[in-house]
């Protein structure tokens, strides 16, 4: 899948030397990076690591789904004080890196009110910190699927 | 709905975590388990300090 550019990691190599893989500059990260948002281990599934994917999935999908369990809260962005502002658009962001599960989540028509007890507080982060969890594993995927050896070094 | 305890949602919490730093955070499978419960093990020493911390600081 479009290869661009050919990086030599060394020039000539040396008898008996240890081959230096040949990176080449793939585009597939561009499906992978926006499969692995939608749906969470979807980008290492679509990188051909299902065991990978799956456990993701389930770590990710897991968490999110026990914070909805505890009624979690999901944000809002609002304007007001600093520290308003970054909670409720820091949290926002971390929803909307779950992907599908916050969609979903949202069109079936979840909502929660701010309750007290620590429980909902605890759901809250649950979820928000799935999707930064989901971040991390998009960035995982970015990195397998950017940057590919070449078939010919992995001889 | 589902109540759990502090500790119940600190280590379930701690669990998920440390899944997905295992996972992401190595490049062969070996090294990606040993990091997973090593990061574990740091969110349970983590807990478990805060909470003593914390014990202690109320009195």
């Amino acid at each position: 899948m479009g290869a661009s550019r050919t990086y030599s990691m060394a020039a000539k190599p040396q008898p008996g030397a240890r081959r230096v893989p040949e990176r080449v500059r793939s585009f597939k990260w561009i499906p992978t990076v926006v499969l692995a948002w939608l749906v969470p281990g979807a980008g290492h599934f679509y990188l051909r690591r299902p065991i990978h994917g799956a456990i993701l999935l389930a770590a990710i999908a897991g968490m999110f789904l026990t914070g909805l369990a505890m009624n979690g809260r999901m944000f809002t962005p609002m304007t007001g004080d600093l520290f308003t502002t970054i909670m409720t658009y820091g949290g926002y962001i971390g929803d909307l890196c779950s992907g599908s599960l916050y969609f979903v989540t949202i069109a079936l028509g979840y909502e929660q009110e701010i309750l007290p007890g620590a429980g909902h507080d605890y759901g809250t982060k649950f979820i928000v910190c799935a999707g930064f969890l989901n971040l991390l594993a998009i960035v995982d995927a970015y990195e397998r699927s950017s940057v590919v050896v070449s078939p010919e070094a992995r001889t | 709905m589902y109540t759990p305890s502090h500790l119940e949602a600190s280590l379930l919490f701690a669990l998920f975590a440390s899944t997905v730093m295992g996972l992401v955070g190595r490049s062969n499978d070996r090294e990606r388990v040993y990091y997973g419960l090593y990061c574990f093990g740091y969110f349970l020493v983590a807990i478990f300090a805060l909470a003593w911390l914390m014990r202690l600081g109320h009195g």
